[in-house]
Protein backbone atom coordinates (compact mmCIF):
# COMPACT_ATOMS: atom_id res chain seq x y z
CA UNK A 1 0.00 0.00 0.00
CA UNK A 2 2.48 1.98 1.30
CA UNK A 3 4.75 1.41 -2.05
CA UNK A 4 2.07 2.05 -4.47
CA UNK A 5 0.77 5.15 -2.86
CA UNK A 6 4.46 6.71 -3.06
CA UNK A 7 4.70 5.45 -6.89
CA UNK A 8 1.42 7.56 -7.27
CA UNK A 9 2.91 10.93 -5.69
CA UNK A 10 6.08 9.76 -8.33
CA UNK A 11 4.01 9.96 -11.42
CA UNK A 12 2.46 12.89 -10.24
CA UNK A 13 5.54 14.90 -9.56
CA UNK A 14 7.22 13.94 -13.09
CA UNK A 15 4.03 14.36 -14.70
CA UNK A 16 3.05 17.35 -12.71
CA UNK A 17 2.44 19.16 -16.47
CA UNK A 18 0.50 16.34 -18.29
CA UNK A 19 -2.24 16.44 -14.87
CA UNK A 20 -2.37 19.40 -14.38
CA UNK A 21 -3.16 20.06 -18.26
CA UNK A 22 -6.28 17.33 -17.61
CA UNK A 23 -7.48 18.88 -14.70
CA UNK A 24 -7.33 22.39 -15.96
CA UNK A 25 -9.66 20.87 -19.32
CA UNK A 26 -11.65 18.93 -16.89
CA UNK A 27 -12.53 22.06 -14.96
CA UNK A 28 -13.51 24.50 -18.04
CA UNK A 29 -15.57 21.64 -19.16
CA UNK A 30 -17.63 21.19 -16.25
CA UNK A 31 -17.95 25.19 -16.48
CA UNK A 32 -18.79 25.44 -19.75
CA UNK A 33 -21.47 22.63 -19.43
CA UNK A 34 -23.15 23.79 -16.60
CA UNK A 35 -23.67 27.17 -18.65
CA UNK A 36 -26.39 26.11 -20.72
CA UNK A 37 -29.27 24.38 -17.98
CA UNK A 38 -28.75 27.33 -15.81
CA UNK A 39 -29.05 29.79 -18.20
CA UNK A 40 -32.22 28.08 -19.95
CA UNK A 41 -33.64 28.68 -16.16
CA UNK A 42 -32.44 31.85 -15.78
CA UNK A 43 -33.72 32.87 -19.66
CA UNK A 44 -37.08 31.44 -18.78
CA UNK A 45 -37.73 33.46 -14.81
CA UNK A 46 -36.25 36.60 -16.69
CA UNK A 47 -38.82 36.42 -19.63
CA UNK A 48 -41.09 35.72 -17.28
CA UNK A 49 -40.36 38.72 -14.89
CA UNK A 50 -40.35 40.98 -17.87
CA UNK A 51 -43.59 39.74 -19.38
CA UNK A 52 -45.05 40.60 -15.37
CA UNK A 53 -45.57 36.14 -15.43
CA UNK A 54 -44.31 33.99 -12.61
CA UNK A 55 -42.12 31.76 -15.07
CA UNK A 56 -41.16 27.76 -14.04
CA UNK A 57 -40.71 27.79 -10.58
CA UNK A 58 -42.23 24.34 -8.98
CA UNK A 59 -39.38 21.70 -10.00
CA UNK A 60 -37.22 21.48 -7.10
CA UNK A 61 -34.33 19.31 -5.73
CA UNK A 62 -34.66 16.97 -3.03
CA UNK A 63 -37.93 18.21 -2.06
CA UNK A 64 -36.55 22.00 -2.03
CA UNK A 65 -38.33 24.02 -4.56
CA UNK A 66 -35.60 26.16 -4.98
CA UNK A 67 -37.14 29.24 -7.40
CA UNK A 68 -37.37 25.90 -9.56
CA UNK A 69 -33.89 25.61 -10.46
CA UNK A 70 -35.15 21.49 -10.84
CA UNK A 71 -36.58 22.53 -13.92
CA UNK A 72 -33.11 22.42 -16.15
CA UNK A 73 -32.83 18.45 -15.20
CA UNK A 74 -36.92 17.60 -16.08
CA UNK A 75 -36.23 19.72 -19.36
CA UNK A 76 -33.47 17.38 -20.34
CA UNK A 77 -35.17 14.29 -19.51
CA UNK A 78 -38.13 15.34 -21.30
CA UNK A 79 -35.83 16.43 -24.52
CA UNK A 80 -33.93 12.75 -24.18
CA UNK A 81 -37.69 10.97 -24.25
CA UNK A 82 -38.55 12.65 -27.41
CA UNK A 83 -38.13 10.99 -30.88
CA UNK A 84 -34.90 11.23 -32.41
CA UNK A 85 -36.83 11.99 -35.89
CA UNK A 86 -34.35 12.64 -39.42
CA UNK A 87 -36.44 13.82 -41.97
CA UNK A 88 -36.41 11.81 -45.18
CA UNK A 89 -34.81 14.14 -47.78
CA UNK A 90 -32.25 15.35 -45.67
CA UNK A 91 -28.05 14.41 -46.20
CA UNK A 92 -27.95 12.19 -43.25
CA UNK A 93 -24.37 12.77 -42.82
CA UNK A 94 -23.87 16.77 -42.28
CA UNK A 95 -27.66 16.53 -40.58
CA UNK A 96 -26.21 15.03 -37.62
CA UNK A 97 -22.55 16.86 -37.69
CA UNK A 98 -24.12 19.58 -37.37
CA UNK A 99 -25.60 20.00 -34.01
CA UNK A 100 -22.58 18.30 -32.72
CA UNK A 101 -20.08 21.32 -34.29
CA UNK A 102 -21.36 23.86 -32.07
CA UNK A 103 -21.41 22.55 -29.13
CA UNK A 104 -17.82 21.12 -29.85
CA UNK A 105 -16.65 24.13 -30.44
CA UNK A 106 -18.29 25.95 -27.67
CA UNK A 107 -16.32 23.38 -24.93
CA UNK A 108 -13.13 23.55 -27.09
CA UNK A 109 -13.20 27.29 -27.16
CA UNK A 110 -13.58 28.14 -23.21
CA UNK A 111 -10.34 26.12 -22.92
CA UNK A 112 -8.65 29.39 -24.10
CA UNK A 113 -10.04 31.66 -20.98
CA UNK A 114 -7.96 32.41 -17.80
CA UNK A 115 -9.66 30.70 -14.86
CA UNK A 116 -7.28 32.24 -12.29
CA UNK A 117 -3.83 33.27 -12.22
CA UNK A 118 -1.64 30.10 -10.60
CA UNK A 119 -1.58 27.86 -7.71
CA UNK A 120 1.19 26.28 -6.10
CA UNK A 121 1.00 22.64 -5.46
CA UNK A 122 3.88 20.52 -4.07
CA UNK A 123 6.48 23.67 -5.30
CA UNK A 124 5.21 23.74 -9.17
CA UNK A 125 3.51 26.66 -10.08
CA UNK A 126 0.58 25.86 -12.24
CA UNK A 127 -1.12 28.56 -14.64
CA UNK A 128 -4.71 28.29 -14.65
CA UNK A 129 -5.32 29.08 -18.30
CA UNK A 130 -5.79 25.49 -19.74
CA UNK A 131 -4.79 26.27 -22.98
CA UNK A 132 -2.08 29.47 -23.76
CA UNK A 133 -1.02 29.81 -26.76
CA UNK A 134 1.80 32.58 -27.96
CA UNK A 135 -1.21 34.00 -30.28
CA UNK A 136 -3.29 34.60 -27.33
CA UNK A 137 -6.46 35.61 -27.70
CA UNK A 138 -6.65 34.54 -31.47
CA UNK A 139 -7.17 30.96 -30.49
CA UNK A 140 -10.74 32.57 -29.01
CA UNK A 141 -11.38 34.37 -32.38
CA UNK A 142 -10.43 31.18 -34.41
CA UNK A 143 -12.74 29.15 -32.39
CA UNK A 144 -15.47 31.77 -32.89
CA UNK A 145 -15.34 32.18 -36.31
CA UNK A 146 -15.34 27.92 -36.96
CA UNK A 147 -19.20 28.60 -34.99
CA UNK A 148 -20.87 29.54 -38.42
CA UNK A 149 -20.69 26.25 -39.94
CA UNK A 150 -22.63 24.43 -37.28
CA UNK A 151 -25.74 27.08 -38.10
CA UNK A 152 -24.93 26.88 -42.19
CA UNK A 153 -24.67 22.89 -42.42
CA UNK A 154 -28.04 22.34 -40.26
CA UNK A 155 -29.61 25.26 -42.76
CA UNK A 156 -28.55 23.10 -45.51
CA UNK A 157 -28.48 19.22 -44.61
CA UNK A 158 -32.35 19.95 -43.34
CA UNK A 159 -33.70 19.95 -47.41
CA UNK A 160 -36.04 22.87 -45.99
CA UNK A 161 -36.21 26.36 -47.59
CA UNK A 162 -36.63 28.08 -44.28
CA UNK A 163 -33.67 26.25 -43.00
CA UNK A 164 -31.24 27.19 -46.15
CA UNK A 165 -32.35 30.90 -45.53
CA UNK A 166 -31.33 31.20 -41.98
CA UNK A 167 -28.17 29.53 -43.00
CA UNK A 168 -27.35 31.61 -45.78
CA UNK A 169 -28.40 34.49 -43.26
CA UNK A 170 -26.07 33.41 -40.70
CA UNK A 171 -22.73 32.84 -42.59
CA UNK A 172 -23.15 36.35 -44.52
CA UNK A 173 -23.64 37.96 -41.12
CA UNK A 174 -20.50 36.16 -39.20
CA UNK A 175 -18.81 37.54 -41.77
CA UNK A 176 -19.39 41.29 -41.75
CA UNK A 177 -19.80 41.33 -37.50
CA UNK A 178 -16.40 39.35 -37.50
CA UNK A 179 -14.20 42.21 -39.08
CA UNK A 180 -15.61 45.10 -36.80
CA UNK A 181 -14.99 42.42 -33.90
CA UNK A 182 -11.22 42.13 -34.75
CA UNK A 183 -11.35 45.79 -35.15
CA UNK A 184 -12.99 46.43 -31.82
CA UNK A 185 -10.20 44.37 -29.93
CA UNK A 186 -7.08 45.83 -31.86
CA UNK A 187 -6.70 48.92 -29.86
CA UNK A 188 -6.59 46.95 -26.75
CA UNK A 189 -3.61 44.74 -28.47
CA UNK A 190 -1.38 48.21 -28.67
CA UNK A 191 -2.64 49.29 -24.93
CA UNK A 192 -1.19 46.27 -23.46
CA UNK A 193 1.18 45.21 -25.94
CA UNK A 194 0.45 41.68 -25.53
CA UNK A 195 -2.02 39.52 -27.11
CA UNK A 196 -1.61 37.33 -24.14
CA UNK A 197 -4.94 37.51 -21.86
CA UNK A 198 -3.06 36.55 -18.43
CA UNK A 199 -0.59 39.57 -19.82
CA UNK A 200 -3.76 41.81 -20.21
CA UNK A 201 -5.02 40.91 -17.05
CA UNK A 202 -1.57 41.55 -14.90
CA UNK A 203 -1.57 45.52 -16.88
CA UNK A 204 -5.08 45.62 -15.92
CA UNK A 205 -4.62 45.57 -11.94
CA UNK A 206 -1.38 46.98 -11.51
CA UNK A 207 -2.04 50.31 -11.56
CA UNK A 208 -4.40 52.65 -10.74
CA UNK A 209 -6.02 54.84 -13.47
CA UNK A 210 -6.00 58.74 -12.19
CA UNK A 211 -5.19 57.44 -8.88
CA UNK A 212 -8.56 55.58 -8.09
CA UNK A 213 -10.03 53.78 -10.64
CA UNK A 214 -9.25 49.99 -11.41
CA UNK A 215 -7.00 50.63 -14.76
CA UNK A 216 -9.66 48.63 -16.58
CA UNK A 217 -9.98 48.45 -20.97
CA UNK A 218 -13.16 49.40 -20.42
CA UNK A 219 -12.09 52.92 -19.04
CA UNK A 220 -9.07 53.00 -21.53
CA UNK A 221 -11.05 52.45 -24.39
CA UNK A 222 -14.58 52.80 -24.13
CA UNK A 223 -16.01 53.01 -27.89
CA UNK A 224 -14.19 49.41 -28.40
CA UNK A 225 -16.21 47.76 -24.79
CA UNK A 226 -19.56 49.38 -27.07
CA UNK A 227 -18.14 47.55 -30.24
CA UNK A 228 -16.74 44.24 -29.15
CA UNK A 229 -20.29 43.48 -26.92
CA UNK A 230 -22.56 44.54 -30.15
CA UNK A 231 -20.52 42.41 -32.43
CA UNK A 232 -20.18 39.41 -29.75
CA UNK A 233 -24.00 39.73 -29.76
CA UNK A 234 -24.41 39.51 -33.61
CA UNK A 235 -21.40 36.66 -33.47
CA UNK A 236 -23.36 34.37 -31.09
CA UNK A 237 -26.78 34.93 -33.18
CA UNK A 238 -28.29 36.52 -30.47
CA UNK A 239 -31.35 38.80 -30.41
CA UNK A 240 -31.66 41.13 -31.96
CA UNK A 241 -28.88 39.43 -34.10
CA UNK A 242 -30.86 36.36 -34.81
CA UNK A 243 -31.66 36.78 -38.17
CA UNK A 244 -30.58 33.05 -38.67
CA UNK A 245 -33.51 31.80 -36.33
CA UNK A 246 -36.32 34.67 -37.00
CA UNK A 247 -39.20 32.96 -36.00
CA UNK A 248 -41.59 35.53 -37.63
CA UNK A 249 -40.57 35.15 -41.13
CA UNK A 250 -38.39 31.93 -41.01
CA UNK A 251 -40.60 30.09 -38.68
CA UNK A 252 -37.21 28.89 -36.68
CA UNK A 253 -34.46 28.99 -39.48
CA UNK A 254 -31.74 26.12 -39.31
CA UNK A 255 -33.87 25.03 -36.42
CA UNK A 256 -36.96 23.52 -38.51
CA UNK A 257 -36.06 20.00 -38.59
CA UNK A 258 -34.42 19.82 -35.64
CA UNK A 259 -35.76 18.12 -32.46
CA UNK A 260 -35.32 16.17 -29.36
CA UNK A 261 -31.68 16.23 -28.00
CA UNK A 262 -30.03 17.54 -31.01
CA UNK A 263 -32.10 20.49 -30.86
CA UNK A 264 -30.50 21.08 -26.93
CA UNK A 265 -26.79 20.37 -28.79
CA UNK A 266 -27.43 23.88 -30.56
CA UNK A 267 -28.12 25.49 -27.50
CA UNK A 268 -25.25 23.89 -25.02
CA UNK A 269 -22.98 24.84 -28.25
CA UNK A 270 -24.00 28.97 -28.25
CA UNK A 271 -24.42 29.26 -24.52
CA UNK A 272 -21.20 27.53 -24.03
CA UNK A 273 -19.85 30.57 -27.03
CA UNK A 274 -22.07 33.29 -25.25
CA UNK A 275 -20.29 32.40 -22.05
CA UNK A 276 -16.36 32.13 -23.84
CA UNK A 277 -17.03 35.76 -25.29
CA UNK A 278 -18.59 37.28 -22.20
CA UNK A 279 -15.29 35.59 -20.69
CA UNK A 280 -12.89 37.52 -22.81
CA UNK A 281 -14.84 40.52 -22.84
CA UNK A 282 -14.21 40.71 -18.59
CA UNK A 283 -10.70 39.48 -19.36
CA UNK A 284 -10.01 42.33 -21.54
CA UNK A 285 -11.58 44.78 -20.10
CA UNK A 286 -12.72 43.97 -16.89
CA UNK A 287 -9.49 42.75 -15.44
CA UNK A 288 -10.56 39.28 -15.71
CA UNK A 289 -10.52 37.86 -12.29
CA UNK A 290 -9.16 40.16 -10.21
CA UNK A 291 -11.09 41.39 -7.73
CA UNK A 292 -11.15 45.22 -8.03
CA UNK A 293 -8.15 47.39 -6.47
CA UNK A 294 -6.62 44.18 -5.13
CA UNK A 295 -4.40 42.73 -7.16
CA UNK A 296 -3.68 38.87 -6.96
CA UNK A 297 -0.39 39.09 -5.40
CA UNK A 298 -1.70 41.17 -2.79
CA UNK A 299 -4.51 38.86 -2.28
CA UNK A 300 -2.16 35.56 -1.84
CA UNK A 301 0.00 37.99 0.36
CA UNK A 302 -3.24 38.62 2.52
CA UNK A 303 -4.08 35.03 2.55
CA UNK A 304 -0.54 33.58 3.47
CA UNK A 305 -0.86 34.40 7.31
CA UNK A 306 -4.45 32.39 7.64
CA UNK A 307 -4.10 29.23 5.32
CA UNK A 308 0.35 29.41 5.11
CA UNK A 309 2.20 29.50 1.48
CA UNK A 310 0.42 26.86 -0.70
CA UNK A 311 -2.93 27.04 0.67
CA UNK A 312 -3.29 30.66 0.37
CA UNK A 313 -2.87 30.43 -3.92
CA UNK A 314 -5.61 27.73 -4.07
CA UNK A 315 -7.75 30.03 -1.66
CA UNK A 316 -6.87 32.97 -3.99
CA UNK A 317 -7.44 30.85 -7.26
CA UNK A 318 -10.94 29.78 -6.07
CA UNK A 319 -11.47 33.58 -4.63
CA UNK A 320 -10.38 34.57 -8.42
CA UNK A 321 -12.41 32.15 -10.11
CA UNK A 322 -16.13 32.90 -8.21
CA UNK A 323 -14.81 36.34 -9.12
CA UNK A 324 -14.83 36.14 -12.92
CA UNK A 325 -17.88 34.10 -12.92
CA UNK A 326 -19.68 37.15 -11.00
CA UNK A 327 -18.67 39.33 -14.04
CA UNK A 328 -19.55 36.49 -16.50
CA UNK A 329 -22.71 36.36 -14.98
CA UNK A 330 -23.37 39.92 -15.46
CA UNK A 331 -22.89 39.73 -19.27
CA UNK A 332 -24.69 36.77 -19.53
CA UNK A 333 -27.49 38.75 -17.80
CA UNK A 334 -27.36 41.62 -20.25
CA UNK A 335 -27.85 39.15 -23.01
CA UNK A 336 -31.36 37.56 -21.58
CA UNK A 337 -32.29 41.09 -20.90
CA UNK A 338 -31.50 42.16 -24.60
CA UNK A 339 -33.07 39.20 -25.60
CA UNK A 340 -36.78 39.85 -24.41
CA UNK A 341 -36.57 43.89 -24.10
CA UNK A 342 -35.19 44.96 -28.26
CA UNK A 343 -36.63 43.83 -31.25
CA UNK A 344 -35.15 41.72 -33.90
CA UNK A 345 -33.25 44.17 -36.42
CA UNK A 346 -34.48 43.72 -40.27
CA UNK A 347 -32.01 42.17 -42.43
CA UNK A 348 -31.17 44.89 -44.18
CA UNK A 349 -31.15 47.18 -41.06
CA UNK A 350 -28.41 44.78 -39.96
CA UNK A 351 -26.02 45.04 -43.00
CA UNK A 352 -26.42 48.00 -42.63
CA UNK A 353 -25.39 48.63 -38.93
CA UNK A 354 -22.26 46.14 -39.55
CA UNK A 355 -21.36 47.72 -42.59
CA UNK A 356 -21.99 51.26 -42.40
CA UNK A 357 -21.94 52.33 -38.94
CA UNK A 358 -19.62 49.76 -36.89
CA UNK A 359 -16.64 49.44 -39.44
CA UNK A 360 -15.71 53.22 -40.08
CA UNK A 361 -16.38 53.62 -36.22
CA UNK A 362 -14.31 50.38 -35.68
CA UNK A 363 -11.31 51.71 -38.14
CA UNK A 364 -11.74 55.30 -36.45
CA UNK A 365 -11.33 53.99 -33.21
CA UNK A 366 -8.55 52.47 -33.88
CA UNK A 367 -6.48 55.22 -36.02
CA UNK A 368 -7.62 57.59 -32.38
CA UNK A 369 -6.20 54.91 -30.09
CA UNK A 370 -2.93 54.19 -32.17
CA UNK A 371 -2.06 57.76 -32.72
CA UNK A 372 -2.97 58.52 -28.37
CA UNK A 373 -0.89 55.31 -27.64
CA UNK A 374 1.69 56.63 -29.80
CA UNK A 375 2.15 59.80 -28.93
CA UNK A 376 1.20 58.20 -25.01
CA UNK A 377 4.89 55.92 -25.65
CA UNK A 378 6.93 59.25 -27.40
CA UNK A 379 6.77 61.81 -24.69
CA UNK B 1 8.38 8.22 -29.86
CA UNK B 2 6.95 11.49 -28.14
CA UNK B 3 3.27 12.58 -28.35
CA UNK B 4 3.60 15.51 -30.46
CA UNK B 5 5.39 13.73 -33.33
CA UNK B 6 3.06 10.84 -33.21
CA UNK B 7 0.18 13.48 -33.30
CA UNK B 8 2.04 15.30 -36.21
CA UNK B 9 2.06 12.03 -38.49
CA UNK B 10 -1.30 10.82 -37.49
CA UNK B 11 -2.60 14.59 -38.56
CA UNK B 12 -0.45 14.65 -41.31
CA UNK B 13 -1.71 11.28 -42.82
CA UNK B 14 -5.45 12.04 -42.18
CA UNK B 15 -4.81 15.58 -44.17
CA UNK B 16 -3.18 14.00 -47.37
CA UNK B 17 -6.06 10.99 -46.99
CA UNK B 18 -9.13 13.51 -46.68
CA UNK B 19 -7.32 15.63 -49.61
CA UNK B 20 -8.52 12.41 -52.07
CA UNK B 21 -12.08 12.50 -50.42
CA UNK B 22 -12.47 15.96 -50.50
CA UNK B 23 -11.76 15.57 -54.54
CA UNK B 24 -14.00 12.63 -54.96
CA UNK B 25 -17.12 14.27 -53.43
CA UNK B 26 -19.96 14.56 -55.72
CA UNK B 27 -21.67 17.61 -53.47
CA UNK B 28 -19.97 20.87 -53.14
CA UNK B 29 -21.03 21.16 -49.74
CA UNK B 30 -19.16 17.76 -48.75
CA UNK B 31 -16.50 18.82 -50.51
CA UNK B 32 -15.92 22.42 -48.68
CA UNK B 33 -16.73 21.16 -45.78
CA UNK B 34 -13.91 17.95 -46.11
CA UNK B 35 -11.61 20.90 -47.47
CA UNK B 36 -12.24 22.70 -43.50
CA UNK B 37 -11.43 19.87 -41.99
CA UNK B 38 -8.08 19.92 -43.90
CA UNK B 39 -7.54 23.21 -42.83
CA UNK B 40 -8.08 22.60 -38.89
CA UNK B 41 -6.03 19.70 -39.28
CA UNK B 42 -3.26 21.84 -41.16
CA UNK B 43 -3.30 24.41 -38.18
CA UNK B 44 -2.94 21.93 -35.60
CA UNK B 45 0.39 20.58 -37.19
CA UNK B 46 1.36 24.50 -37.29
CA UNK B 47 0.48 24.46 -33.76
CA UNK B 48 2.72 21.29 -33.24
CA UNK B 49 4.93 22.97 -34.41
CA UNK B 50 4.74 25.63 -31.81
CA UNK B 51 3.49 28.69 -35.02
CA UNK B 52 0.57 29.19 -32.74
CA UNK B 53 0.23 32.56 -34.87
CA UNK B 54 0.31 30.64 -37.83
CA UNK B 55 -2.42 27.70 -36.75
CA UNK B 56 -4.62 30.60 -35.36
CA UNK B 57 -4.34 32.64 -38.51
CA UNK B 58 -4.73 29.71 -40.85
CA UNK B 59 -8.15 29.45 -38.83
CA UNK B 60 -9.21 32.75 -39.10
CA UNK B 61 -7.98 33.76 -42.50
CA UNK B 62 -8.69 30.39 -44.45
CA UNK B 63 -11.56 28.28 -42.17
CA UNK B 64 -13.27 30.92 -40.92
CA UNK B 65 -13.57 33.53 -43.39
CA UNK B 66 -12.62 32.27 -47.48
CA UNK B 67 -14.31 29.13 -46.69
CA UNK B 68 -17.49 31.01 -44.81
CA UNK B 69 -17.79 32.82 -48.60
CA UNK B 70 -17.23 29.39 -50.41
CA UNK B 71 -19.88 27.93 -48.23
CA UNK B 72 -22.48 30.47 -48.57
CA UNK B 73 -22.27 31.12 -52.43
CA UNK B 74 -22.39 26.79 -52.62
CA UNK B 75 -25.18 26.82 -50.44
CA UNK B 76 -26.58 30.08 -52.42
CA UNK B 77 -26.31 28.12 -55.69
CA UNK B 78 -27.41 24.59 -54.21
CA UNK B 79 -26.78 22.23 -57.21
CA UNK B 80 -27.44 19.27 -57.33
CA UNK B 81 -24.74 16.58 -58.55
CA UNK B 82 -25.97 15.98 -61.61
CA UNK B 83 -26.22 19.42 -62.67
CA UNK B 84 -22.53 19.56 -62.39
CA UNK B 85 -20.33 18.57 -65.07
CA UNK B 86 -19.20 14.78 -65.25
CA UNK B 87 -17.46 13.66 -68.43
CA UNK B 88 -14.22 12.18 -69.65
CA UNK B 89 -10.47 13.72 -68.61
CA UNK B 90 -9.01 16.07 -71.10
CA UNK B 91 -5.53 15.86 -72.69
CA UNK B 92 -4.88 19.18 -70.98
CA UNK B 93 -5.94 17.82 -67.09
CA UNK B 94 -4.30 14.75 -67.32
CA UNK B 95 -0.98 17.14 -67.93
CA UNK B 96 -2.03 19.40 -65.01
CA UNK B 97 -2.52 16.56 -62.77
CA UNK B 98 0.96 14.90 -63.86
CA UNK B 99 3.09 18.33 -62.97
CA UNK B 100 0.69 18.82 -60.05
CA UNK B 101 1.71 15.33 -58.71
CA UNK B 102 5.60 16.07 -59.52
CA UNK B 103 5.55 19.26 -57.37
CA UNK B 104 3.66 17.61 -54.61
CA UNK B 105 5.90 14.83 -54.67
CA UNK B 106 8.50 17.25 -55.00
CA UNK B 107 7.71 19.63 -51.80
CA UNK B 108 6.06 16.80 -49.98
CA UNK B 109 9.73 15.26 -49.49
CA UNK B 110 11.45 18.23 -49.15
CA UNK B 111 8.84 19.21 -46.32
CA UNK B 112 9.32 15.86 -45.18
CA UNK B 113 13.05 15.41 -44.84
CA UNK B 114 13.48 18.96 -42.65
CA UNK B 115 11.05 17.22 -40.32
CA UNK B 116 11.72 13.76 -40.37
CA UNK B 117 15.64 14.18 -40.37
CA UNK B 118 16.23 16.78 -37.98
CA UNK B 119 13.27 16.78 -35.42
CA UNK B 120 10.88 19.08 -34.00
CA UNK B 121 13.57 20.53 -31.67
CA UNK B 122 16.62 21.02 -33.56
CA UNK B 123 14.90 22.55 -36.71
CA UNK B 124 16.72 26.01 -37.41
CA UNK B 125 13.18 28.39 -36.02
CA UNK B 126 12.74 26.53 -32.85
CA UNK B 127 16.31 27.10 -32.08
CA UNK B 128 15.58 31.56 -32.45
CA UNK B 129 19.46 30.50 -33.79
CA UNK B 130 19.64 32.69 -37.27
CA UNK B 131 17.74 31.40 -39.99
CA UNK B 132 18.26 30.88 -43.67
CA UNK B 133 19.01 33.92 -45.72
CA UNK B 134 20.78 35.92 -43.49
CA UNK B 135 17.52 37.50 -41.28
CA UNK B 136 17.91 36.96 -37.82
CA UNK B 137 15.00 36.45 -35.50
CA UNK B 138 14.56 39.71 -33.34
CA UNK B 139 12.82 37.87 -30.33
CA UNK B 140 12.88 34.26 -28.91
CA UNK B 141 11.29 31.70 -30.74
CA UNK B 142 8.51 31.38 -28.32
CA UNK B 143 7.34 35.03 -29.01
CA UNK B 144 5.43 33.94 -32.25
CA UNK B 145 3.58 37.08 -33.02
CA UNK B 146 6.64 39.46 -32.43
CA UNK B 147 8.59 37.43 -34.56
CA UNK B 148 6.11 37.42 -37.48
CA UNK B 149 5.40 41.02 -37.35
CA UNK B 150 9.10 41.88 -37.54
CA UNK B 151 9.80 40.08 -40.55
CA UNK B 152 6.60 41.66 -42.01
CA UNK B 153 7.25 44.72 -41.25
CA UNK B 154 11.20 45.09 -41.03
CA UNK B 155 12.77 42.41 -43.52
CA UNK B 156 9.95 42.35 -46.37
CA UNK B 157 8.56 45.35 -45.89
CA UNK B 158 8.60 46.43 -49.21
CA UNK B 159 7.40 42.94 -50.12
CA UNK B 160 4.29 43.02 -48.03
CA UNK B 161 3.13 46.48 -49.36
CA UNK B 162 3.75 45.18 -52.65
CA UNK B 163 1.12 42.48 -52.00
CA UNK B 164 -1.24 44.33 -50.77
CA UNK B 165 -1.10 46.73 -54.12
CA UNK B 166 -1.49 43.39 -55.92
CA UNK B 167 -4.71 42.61 -54.21
CA UNK B 168 -6.22 45.90 -54.40
CA UNK B 169 -5.57 45.48 -58.18
CA UNK B 170 -7.38 42.57 -58.10
CA UNK B 171 -10.16 43.81 -55.81
CA UNK B 172 -10.71 47.09 -58.56
CA UNK B 173 -10.28 44.13 -61.19
CA UNK B 174 -13.14 42.45 -59.97
CA UNK B 175 -15.40 45.14 -59.33
CA UNK B 176 -14.65 46.33 -62.84
CA UNK B 177 -15.47 42.98 -64.71
CA UNK B 178 -18.75 42.79 -62.73
CA UNK B 179 -19.60 46.12 -63.31
CA UNK B 180 -19.17 45.70 -67.12
CA UNK B 181 -20.80 42.41 -67.58
CA UNK B 182 -24.47 43.97 -65.76
CA UNK B 183 -24.05 47.44 -67.91
CA UNK B 184 -24.26 44.70 -70.97
CA UNK B 185 -26.71 42.70 -68.85
CA UNK B 186 -29.09 46.10 -69.00
CA UNK B 187 -28.66 47.07 -72.38
CA UNK B 188 -29.84 44.01 -73.75
CA UNK B 189 -32.85 44.05 -71.77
Amino acid sequence: MEGSLGAVAQFLDTNIGLVASIGKIALALVIALQVAPIMVWVERRQAAFIQRRIGPNRVGLFGFRLFGLGQPLADTIKLLFKEDFIPQQANKFFYVLAPILPAVIGLVAIQGIPLGKEIIVAGHTIDLQPVNLNAGFLYLFAMSALGVYGVALAGWSSNNKYALLGGLRASAQMISYEIAMGLALLPMVFIYGTLDLQGMIAAQSDSLLFGFLPNWGIFLSPISFVLFVVTMFAETNRLPFDLAEGEAELVAGFLVEYGSMRWSLFFLGEYAMMFTLSALTTCVFLGGYEIPWLPHAQLVTLLTPIFTAEPATWVAAAIGLGVLIVKVAAFMFLFVQARFTLPRFRYDQLMRVGWVYMLPVALLNLVVMALIVGFLRLT
Amino acid sequence: MNLSLLSFIVMGITAVLLSGVMITRRWPVSAAMVLIAIMTLLAGMFGLLEAHFAAAAQIIVYAGAIMVVFVFVIMLLNLPPEELRYGGVTVGEMILIAVSVFVAVGLGTKVGQGFLTTGLESMGVAQGESVAGGHHMYFPASENVKNVAASMFVDYLWAFELISFLIMAAVIGAVVIAKKRSAEHADAA
